[in-house]
């Protein structure tokens, strides 16, 4: 699925949090929205989601002008908090999520049952939420996002507070479903996973520092870290 | 819409606490309204000068019931502090010249109990000058739980939906999961009338509870259809939904929606009957027709009391549905706030 971010701009009670982002992504690729927090990678996401409307500019996926509800079908979610609802087992809420995606009731048991072994989850699938642990949620959360077998993923921070070897798990899932062609836009503050991704779009005081392949931005580095970008940035020494 | 119904039907049968708080407390409220404002078997105790009052009034006094003693057989300064003194006093009564003066501590339910026995005994003296009757058109002979049955009904009904159904949507906007079901191509309208549909299956089956409990077990009397008071209820219970829904919008955590019951809720007591609307001073009785619960409290009333058919409560039925229509209406425009579409 192609994104096309077009210099678009958004602040909250007349204070701006994005200026002028412009970027394009194609099918098939791991973008990374990396940067400190407080630098706009949440509001970005939620832009390209449509749940908020941009002060200017304008956003299209797949040709289709954000927001628009058709675009959702296609479009798996998963916030930075795990958004899960904590007194219904790990089941029920792929159900509810499965029925606001309009599945009838034979995809929805084929792709529950889909998400819950990819994520590994079979066994536990009737327990409460409230008694899964940090990284079941984390995996009920992006179990939920894979459900509609979206085609572009949107992932606000998925590996915040999960243990390294999960955390590796995790993104040899994202490196298999970039593989099947899904587009994913991942947001992150640990700058060590940018080498995880494609391209990366490095955000700081909410403008778009560098854009490109993570390979050529690490390149154009001094010290082969990509925090240096984020170093000259803060300088005022970015070109 | 259906599969939000179904969840939150889900979510409830899961949450012990909250089903037992909605289901349960209106009918633990209820008994406990009638026991205090039942009819009360308290017997005042009265003290008088029995050699200034005449010897009729003394005797017509026992006969309501009124425990009464002789002021002369006790030690005191004066009829004020025999009353500060002595607690289980409720009046006094003494002769000063051709009056009858009578003390009482404060205007308490205790003390009126002692105003209640003294007129009723000097009514019973005056007949033998002449006969007095009172007629009451409707509830005849009622006690205050009786004639306020209505209030209680259409009031606690509304005040716990609109707990359980605002607080429970707050706690998904705060836990995220409004957002996150936002991001799938369901329609606000549909997001409202799943939750509606979804705690409105529990109000319906508080009310029928409450409305049987009240009805049956209680014996709160209903000189019409009891259909009518269940169609009369639920509708309130929807709208008591859409309101927390409205209220739950609005608060950023559940401290703020707790902070909002004093000012959207509380008041609306107020103005369903508890007191009559046109004893209201500066017009005030007119905020009655912008709240709610005063329609289904009203709509309850004349079937209760007044033994109304349907088309003695249409309207009030038809402008609590108006209420819900409106509420559903804002409240969709005003799930915009987290989704723009």
């Amino acid at each position: 699925m192609e994104i096309t971010v077009d210099n678009v701009s958004k602040g909250f009670s007349g204070k701006p949090v994005l200026n002028g982002i412009s970027f394009e992504t194609n099918g098939g690729s791991i973008l990374c929205l990396l940067g400190p927090s407080g630098a706009g990678k949440t509001t970005l996401i939620r832009l390209i989601l449509g749940a908020i409307p941009a002060d200017g500019g304008n956003i299209e996926i797949a040709g289709r002008k954000v927001p628009d509800l058709g675009v959702l079908q296609d479009i798996g979610y998963m916030p930075q908090n795990d958004a899960l609802y904590e007194d219904l087992s790990g089941e029920d809420n792929l159900k509810f999520y499965g029925s606001l995606f309009r599945m009838d009731k034979k995809r929805k048991k084929e792709r529950i049952g889909d998400v819950l072994k990819l994520l590994d989850l079979m066994e536990d699938r009737k327990k409460l939420v409230r008694y899964y642990s940090g990284g079941m949620k984390k995996r009920l959360s992006l179990a939920t996002a894979l459900l509609n077998e979206p085609k572009l993923l949107l992932l606000d921070e998925p590996t915040v507070g999960i243990d390294p070897v999960l955390k590796r798990t995790v993104w040899d899932r994202f490196a298999a479903m970039k593989h099947k062609g899904i587009t994913l836009i991942i947001s992150t503050h640990v700058m060590d996973e940018v080498t995880e991704c494609d391209t990366a779009a490095l955000l700081y005081g909410g403008k778009l520092i560098r854009y490109g392949a993570v390979k050529k931005l690490i390149a154009s580095t001094d010290t082969g870290r990509i925090e240096e970008l984020f170093f000259k940035a803060a300088e005022g020494t970015v070109q | 819409m259906k599969g939000i119904a179904i969840r939150v039907m889900r979510q409830m049968r899961g949450d012990k606490r909250t089903l037992a708080l909605i289901l349960f407390a209106p009918i633990l409220l209820f008994t406990l309204i009638y026991f205090l404002l039942g009819d009360s078997s308290y017997v005042p105790t009265i003290a008088v000068d029995e050699r200034a009052i005449p010897a009729q009034v003394i005797s017509a006094l026992e006969d309501q019931g009124a425990n009464v003693i002789d002021l002369g057989t006790l030690t005191y300064d004066n009829e004020e502090q025999l009353l500060i003194d002595d607690k289980s006093i409720d009046m006094v009564i003494v002769r000063s010249g051709t009056a009858i003066d009578t003390y009482i501590l404060e205007g308490t339910v205790k003390s009126a109990q002692a105003v209640k026995a003294l007129q009723a005994a000097i009514q019973s003296v005056s007949q033998q000058m002449f006969t007095m009757e009172s007629h009451v058109v409707y509830n005849e002979g009622a006690s205050s739980f009786e004639s306020m049955g209505f209030v209680y009904l259409s009031f606690l009904t509304f005040f716990f939906v609109f707990v359980i159904s605002g607080m429970t949507l707050v706690r998904e906007r705060t836990g995220g999961t409004l957002e996150r079901l936002l991001m799938t191509p369901v329609k606000r309208w549909q997001v409202m009338c799943g939750y509606t549909m979804g705690y409105g299956f529990f109000a319906a089956i508080q009310t029928v509870l409450v409305v049987v409990y009240v009805l049956y077990v209680l014996a709160l009397p209903c000189a019409g259809s009891v259909g009518l008071i269940f169609l009369v209820m639920l509708v309130n219970a929807m709208v008591a939904v859409l309101f927390g829904a409205m209220a739950s919008i609005v608060a950023a955590s559940e401290m703020q929606l707790a902070q909002m019951i004093p000012v959207l809720v509380v008041p609306q007591v107020f103005f369903c009957g508890l007191i009559p609307l046109e004893t209201i001073p500066f017009g005030l009785g007119n905020i009655a027709y912008i709240t709610p619960v005063y329609y289904a409290a009203e709509a309850i009333r004349r079937v209760m009391v007044e033994g109304a058919d349907f088309s003695g409560v249409w309207l009030h039925t038809l402008a609590l549905a108006v209420f819900g229509f409106v509420l559903l209406t804002v409240n969709t425009l005003a799930l915009k706030k987290f989704r723009t579409l």
